[in-house]
C-alpha cells in the first residue's frame, strides 16, 4: 500500500511548473502587460460615504502633469548647443583623452563615450543647459559654455575631467530605508519599505518607482548618519556637500529661472552640489544666490546618495528635476571598475538580450564572494513557496545607478561561481542591454583625462 | 490610503505575489488562458486592496480558483458538442487536464477525484501550502480542509494500488 506521504511525493515530482523555474522574457513582458492592465483601470469606484475623497484626485493628477512637464523642461535643457555659440569671453575647456592600462588605444568609440559621460556630468551638476561638448580632432575633447568665475571654471574641470569609475555593491546590505537602517535587516519582517526597495517597482530594483526618494529627503537621511572612518572599500573620501533652497524660496525661483524651468511647487530644490570641497559649492550656484540663501547638507564619509536607475538610455531623468529619485547606501563597495573585464551586450543561450562581463583574479574572488553572500541571504529571508525574495548587487557609475541584478538563490544557492564571468539576463532589451554594457565598458574601461587649457 | 499609496502598496504585492499565482494558473489552464486569469486575479485584489489580510497569497490563489472556474464553465457553455464528447469517454474530467509529466495511473487516479478533493492534494503538492494557508486558498474551514486531504489522499492510494483501475487495463476491458 502506498502512503500518504508518497502520494504527495507523486504529485510533487509531476508538478508542471516549479517556483524555481527562471522567467522567461516573454513572462516578463506579460507580467508587465498584466500590471498595466490593472493599474490602467484607475482607481475602483468608491461607495457611498466615500465618494467624497474622489476629489483629492484631481490635484494629485494635475500635480503629476506639472512635475512631468518640468522634467521634460529639464531635459530639453540639456541639450547642447553648437560648438562656438559662446563668441569670445564664454568658459572654453580642452581635455585629452591619455590612453591609461586598461584602454591603450583612444578610438572613435573610446571618445563618444567619454563625451557621453561628461555630458551627463554636466547635467548632474546641474550646468548643462548651454554647455556642449564636442570633439576636436583624433583625441582632444571641448566643453564650451557661459562665462563662469575661475572657482567655477576650477570646479568644472575637477568635476568633468576626473576619471570614471564603477561601483559594485551588495544592494540590500547597503542601500537604507527611510528610517535609516538596512533594507537587509528589515527583511525577515517584511518592513513595507524595505520590501519596496528590495523588490523593486516596475522596473525593477534601483529604478524610479522602486522606493526611492526626492534628492532632499535622501541627502537629509544621509546627512543623519555615523562618518564611517576611511577604508579601502570606500568609493569616496571625505563628506559630500549640497545645497537646497526651500519650497517657493528666491534662490529655487533664481535657480529654476537659471536652468530654464520653473520651481516644483512644495519641494525643496537643489541650488549646489553634490561637492567634495565647501568652496565648489559657492561656485557652482546660480547667478543672484549665495551659499546663505539656502540649507547646507552634509553627506559624510561613509554614505552615498545614488539617483535611481534610468528607465532607458533616451529616457534619462535629470538629477536636478523634482521627480528624480535616489537611494542611499552605505559606502561599502564590493567591486570596482578595474576588477572586471570585457563588458558586452550580446544573447543568451535562449536567445534573450544580455550583458556579460569578465573578471580578473580579485574581481573574481570578489565577485564570488559577493554573489555568495547575496544568495544565502536570499534563501535565509525567503518565505515558503511565492514568497522568494531574490537578493540584489547594484553597479553604480558617477553616483547613478546603472543596474540592480538580482541573483536566483535556488538557481546558484551558492552565488555565481565558476571563473565564467557574469551573465546578466533577463530584464533587458536589447538597447537596454547595450546601455549598460556600454556604462559599464566605460566605468571598467576609464581614460585618462589631461587638461589641455 | 491616497491613489499614490495604494498604487504602490499594489505594485509590492504584485511583485511579491505574481509568479505564484501565475505558477498557480499555469498548473491549472491552458496556456493561452494564463495571462486573463492572471490579469482577471489582480484585477480583483486591485478593487480589494484595502480588505487584504497579511498574508495575501491564499486569498490571491483562492481568487485565481474561482476566476478559473467561471472561465472554464463560460468554455464549456461554448463548446457544448466538446463538452458531449468529452463525457464519452470515462474517466475524463472536462476541468483537468493531467500535466504531461504524470504518470498514467497516477492521472487516472487524480480524475476521479471530485474537483474539491484534487484541489485539496494540488495545493499541498505543487503549492506548498500547509494546512491553514491551503484551506484559504480552498475557501473552506481547517477541518473541511483536512477531511478533504486525508479523503483525496486515501482513494488515490488505493487506485494506485488497484491495477484493475489503471487505465491502460480498463480502457482495453472496455473495448472488449
Amino acid at each position: 500500500m502506498i502512503t500518504h506521504e508518497q502520494v504527495i511525493a507523486q504529485l510533487a515530482e509531476a508538478n508542471p511548473v516549479h517556483a524555481s523555474q527562471a522567467h522567461t522574457a516573454q513572462e516578463h513582458a506579460e507580467a508587465d502587460r498584466i500590471l498595466r492592465r490593472v493599474l490602467s483601470e484607475g482607481p475602483p469606484a468608491r461607495r457611498g460615504s466615500r465618494r467624497s475623497r474622489t476629489g483629492v484626485l484631481v490635484p494629485v493628477a494635475s500635480l503629476l502633469v506639472v512635475l512631468v512637464v518640468a522634467a521634460a523642461l529639464l531635459r530639453t535643457g540639456g541639450t547642447a548647443t553648437p560648438a562656438g555659440s559662446h563668441p569670445g569671453g564664454g568658459l572654453r575647456i580642452t581635455f585629452r583623452a591619455e590612453p591609461s592600462p586598461q584602454v591603450p588605444r583612444i578610438t572613435t568609440a573610446v571618445m563618444e563615450r567619454t563625451m557621453t559621460i561628461m555630458r551627463r556630468r554636466l547635467r548632474t551638476l546641474g550646468v548643462a543647459r548651454g554647455f556642449a561638448v564636442t570633439r576636436s580632432g583624433d583625441r582632444d575633447i571641448v566643453v564650451t559654455g557661459p562665462r563662469v568665475s575661475a572657482a567655477g571654471r576650477a570646479r568644472l574641470v575637477r568635476e568633468v575631467g576626473q576619471t570614471a569609475q564603477l561601483f559594485f555593491y551588495d544592494w540590500e546590505a547597503n542601500v537604507l530605508t527611510p528610517n535609516g537602517t538596512t533594507v537587509a535587516s528589515q527583511l525577515r519582517a517584511q518592513d513595507r519599505n524595505a520590501m519596496r526597495i528590495s523588490q523593486g517597482g516596475r522596473f525593477g530594483a534601483g529604478t524610479q518607482g522602486a522606493g526611492g526618494l526626492p534628492l532632499y529627503q535622501a541627502a537629509q537621511l544621509a546627512a543623519r548618519q555615523p562618518t564611517v572612518p576611511l577604508s579601502a572599500t570606500q568609493s569616496r573620501k571625505g563628506p559630500q556637500y549640497y545645497l537646497f533652497g526651500a519650497p517657493r524660496s528666491a534662490a529655487c525661483a533664481a535657480a529654476a529661472k537659471a536652468a530654464g524651468t520653473i520651481p516644483a511647487r512644495g519641494q525643496h530644490c537643489l541650488l549646489g552640489g553634490p561637492d567634495s570641497l565647501k568652496r565648489d559649492l559657492d561656485a557652482g550656484l546660480p547667478a543672484g544666490v549665495t551659499t546663505s540663501d539656502g540649507e547646507l547638507v552634509t553627506v559624510p564619509q561613509g554614505t552615498v546618495v545614488l539617483q535611481a536607475a534610468n528607465p532607458s538610455a533616451s529616457d534619462q531623468i535629470n538629477p536636478a528635476s523634482p521627480s528624480a529619485q535616489f537611494f542611499v547606501l552605505r559606502d561599502h563597495v564590493a567591486l570596482v571598475g578595474n576588477d572586471i573585464t570585457n563588458p558586452r551586450a550580446g544573447t543568451d543561450a535562449s536567445g534573450e538580450p544580455d550583458v556579460t562581463f569578465g573578471f580578473n583574479g580579485t574581481g573574481q574572488n570578489r565577485f564570488d564572494a559577493l554573489t555568495r553572500r547575496i544568495a544565502h541571504r536570499g534563501a535565509r529571508v525567503s518565505g515558503g513557496p511565492g514568497a522568494a525574495f531574490d537578493q540584489h548587487f547594484a553597479v553604480a557609475l558617477d553616483n547613478q545607478l546603472i543596474t540592480v541584478p538580482q541573483i536566483d538563490f535556488r538557481q546558484y544557492p551558492d552565488g555565481v561561481i565558476g571563473g565564467g564571468g557574469a551573465d546578466v539576463t533577463g530584464s533587458y532589451t536589447r538597447q537596454s542591454a547595450a546601455d549598460v554594457a556600454a556604462e559599464l565598458r566605460f566605468g571598467a574601461l576609464p581614460v585618462n583625462l589631461k587638461l589641455l587649457r | 490610503m491616497d491613489d499614490v499609496d495604494r498604487r504602490g502598496t499594489f505594485e509590492e504585492l504584485f511583485a511579491a505575489h505574481h509568479w505564484a499565482v501565475r505558477g498557480y494558473v499555469v498548473r491549472r489552464a491552458p496556456a493561452a488562458a494564463v495571462e486573463d486569469v492572471v490579469a482577471e486575479t489582480f484585477l480583483v485584489a486591485w478593487r480589494r486592496l484595502e480588505t487584504l489580510r497579511d498574508d495575501p497569497l491564499p486569498w490571491l490563489l483562492g481568487v485565481a480558483r474561482r476566476v478559473l472556474a467561471n472561465q472554464q464553465r463560460a468554455e464549456r457553455r461554448r463548446g457544448a458538442l466538446t463538452d458531449r464528447l468529452q463525457g464519452l469517454l470515462p474517466g475524463s474530467s472536462p476541468e483537468w487536464e493531467p500535466p504531461a509529466a504524470m504518470s498514467d495511473e497516477l492521472a487516472a487516479a487524480m480524475v476521479r477525484l471530485s474537483p474539491q478533493e484534487r484541489e485539496a492534494l494540488l495545493l499541498v503538492a505543487w503549492e506548498g501550502l500547509d494546512g491553514a494557508r491551503a484551506a484559504r486558498a480552498a475557501g473552506c474551514s481547517p477541518t473541511a480542509f483536512r477531511a478533504r486531504l486525508h479523503r483525496a489522499r486515501r482513494r488515490v492510494a488505493a487506485s494506485l494500488a488497484d491495477p484493475a483501475l489503471h487505465p491502460h487495463s480498463s480502457v482495453a476491458g472496455e473495448s472488449s
